[in-house]
């Protein structure tokens, strides 16, 4: 079992009656509501949480991209990556990750994450999700009806620019460059594992096992929720003829440890109040643009169970209030032991062992986000680390230098 | 279909079966850009041109909404001054499976998106000069897609003798509101 720490770093200060007064958290957001010295605080708090999370003894270390967005604040996963790479040691940097089609050229990406490989020791999960619509079609302008087809060919040139010793010409659909020719390369061979942030779509899960990378399903509402994805994505997988190694796949999921349950709600109530209700207030103007969910996925939605499934944690219907947030999964909450437990069976259940872990969620300050951190590496942490290894081996982890060859930086004085 | 050349060529190539001698174009909305298009580039191809509120030029200081940025349900009243026409037209026909006529719309919006994303702004406005040709100009005057102070700028900008008719009563898609007044007012165009 792997367990990494997720950061989506919201902005903490999205006022009361966010979403009575402010028809979307995304795209068209008002910047007035955005303070830059508030910021230049959750900034550094943020990474100090990420870097106590390494510390703690978590495997991996998440960051992730949005673009004009109330609840990610990282419209440059990399930038926080490379300033994580200096500040840890042992820690997977997890870039989850570049939005391949955004990046102009796409071999931009490939250079950043070999210089974050470079500067880590050889530590990068490097991440492709697609995007939201928000993101790349409203936020960045992308045809919604290419957006996956640049995808793929964005993620083939990283892939050329990453393992092609010589310099080569790149005549492509959407790019064409006269001489690729990278530097740095990253340390990692043949280069970084690769996971993919991927919904419920049956393409990606399909190009997941034909390219064996991970298939990570980041979804905010839990594992009951997640069921059916993943589900899906194990059929798929024994279709195919892929062994159910749980290291094909990672999960995202929020946990608020405590003493004791009645504990946890008093401490973790608010913050994911204010994640469902502030950061979740999505406009549906935004939420689909034609061309941007493929023809297939809609047949199968409109034919399938999945539909049902969808609808249950679709944003009309998603839970807001903490007795409903806790009941339908989206937080799972309790005492250490109680927590251990419930991920045992989210592991289990949805086998999954890459365990993408949102110990920090919605206005949660830096002080709960250390004590649930600090709880969780100390009592939940080891009984559930073990999980999976003496039957399965994880192939998608990064293999970094060996810890005597790699540079440890200087410490500034004063 | 990756560029906007791509979609001309395709355009052009349907007035090809129209034979030799041309003949007349009509294009309304996202038809219009290419009608236009095909009119400018193809001059010997096309008679006399009907343009109803094409899409092609965009100003920052009087945009273009966004038909793609739209609440669920909204369209029919951002489109029509009767949304009861929009339902009515894109209502499945009588025999046809419900969930193959949804496969069509939902393709036929993804087209005029991969056309048009994100402003509508096809660059159409260097070419308007090279169309030389009689234009009539309908436009509706409730059109809450593309202002009607557009139909003013495509009139500057083409060389041909262009008549613009601003209708009342009439939304952006000014044939679905106004059937029988667009049709005489073509006809007799053309007549």
């Amino acid at each position: 079992m792997k367990l990494l720490w997720f950061h989506l770093m919201p902005y903490t200060d999205l006022p009361d009656q966010f979403r009575e007064h402010h028809p979307s958290v995304w795209v068209d957001l008002d910047s007035n509501l955005f303070d830059p010295t508030r910021a230049h605080t959750m900034y550094n708090e943020f990474m100090d949480e990420l870097e106590y999370a390494a510390q703690c003894g978590f495997d991996g270390i998440c960051v992730n991209e949005h673009h004009s967005n109330g609840y990610g604040l990282m419209p440059s996963p990399n930038l926080i990556a490379s300033a994580l790479s200096r500040r840890t040691s042992e820690a997977a940097i997890c870039i989850m990750g570049n939005s391949l089609a955004l990046y102009n050229p796409p071999i931009r990406m490939a250079e950043e994450m070999a210089m974050i490989d470079c500067i880590s020791g050889g530590r990068v999960i490097a991440g492709f999700p697609v995007g939201t619509p928000m993101d790349t079609c409203y936020a960045y302008g992308a045809n919604p009806s290419m957006l996956r087809e640049r995808y793929y060919e964005a993620h083939d040139l990283v892939i050329k620019a990453w393992t092609t010793p010589e310099t080569f010409t790149f005549n492509g659909r959407f790019h064409q460059l006269r001489y690729v020719n990278i530097w740095p390369r990253p340390i990692q061979k043949p280069h970084p594992p690769i996971w993919i942030p991927g919904g419920g779509s049956v393409e990606t899960w399909q190009w997941c096992a034909e390219m064996d990378y991970v298939y990570s399903y980041l979804s905010y509402f839990g594992y009951k929720a997640g069921e059916a994805t993943m589900k899906g994505f194990w059929e798929e997988m024994k279709r195919l003829g892929k062994e159910p190694n749980p290291y094909r796949a990672g999960f995202l999921q929020f946990v608020g440890v405590a003493d004791s349950r009645a504990e946890a709600e008093k401490l973790y109530r608010e913050p994911a109040e204010y994640f469902y209700d502030r950061c979740l207030n999505l406009d549906p103007r935004f939420t689909n643009p034609p061309g941007y969910t493929t023809e297939a996925t809609i047949r199968a939605k409109v034919q399938s169970q999945l539909a049902q499934t969808v609808s249950r944690s679709s944003i009309k219907d998603m839970a807001r209030t903490w007795k409903d947030i806790v009941d339908r999964g989206y937080v799972i909450i309790g005492s250490p032991d109680e927590v251990a437990e419930q991920l045992k069976e989210v592991a289990t259940g949805l086998n999954v062992g890459h365990l993408m872990l949102l110990l920090q969620f919605g206005n949660m300050d830096k002080d709960l986000v250390t004590y649930n951190t600090a709880l969780f590496a100390d009592q939940v942490m080891p009984q559930i680390t073990g999980m999976f290894d003496d039957q399965w081996e994880d192939h998608w982890w990064p293999n970094p230098m060996p810890r005597e060859k790699r540079q440890i930086p200087e410490r500034m004085a004063g | 279909m990756d560029t906007h050349l791509d979609w001309v060529i395709a355009a052009q190539e349907i007035m090809l079966s129209a034979g030799p001698e041309g003949a007349d174009l009509m294009g309304v909305s996202a038809g219009g850009a290419l009608a236009a298009e095909v009119a400018a580039l193809w001059p010997s191809m096309v008679r006399r041109l009907v343009l109803g509120a094409p899409f092609g030029l965009f100003d920052e200081t009087e945009p273009v909404a966004d038909l793609f940025a739209q609440a669920p349900g909204a369209l029919a009243s951002l489109t029509c001054n009767d949304p009861a026409r929009f339902h009515a037209a894109l209502t499945a026909p009588e025999g046809v499976d419900e969930s193959e006529w949804h496969i069509e719309q939902v393709r036929a919006a993804e087209a005029v998106a991969r056309f048009l994303w994100p402003l509508g702004n096809t660059g159409l406005e260097k070419r308007l000069g090279r169309i030389t040709q009689r234009v009539l100009l309908l436009w509706g005057e409730g059109d809450r897609i593309i202002p009607p102070s557009y139909a003013q700028r495509f009139a500057d900008g083409i060389a041909g003798e262009c008549t613009v008719r601003i209708l009342p009563g009439a939304g952006h898609l000014m044939h679905f509101d106004l059937p029988e007044e667009v049709s005489r007012e073509v006809l007799a165009f053309l007549g």
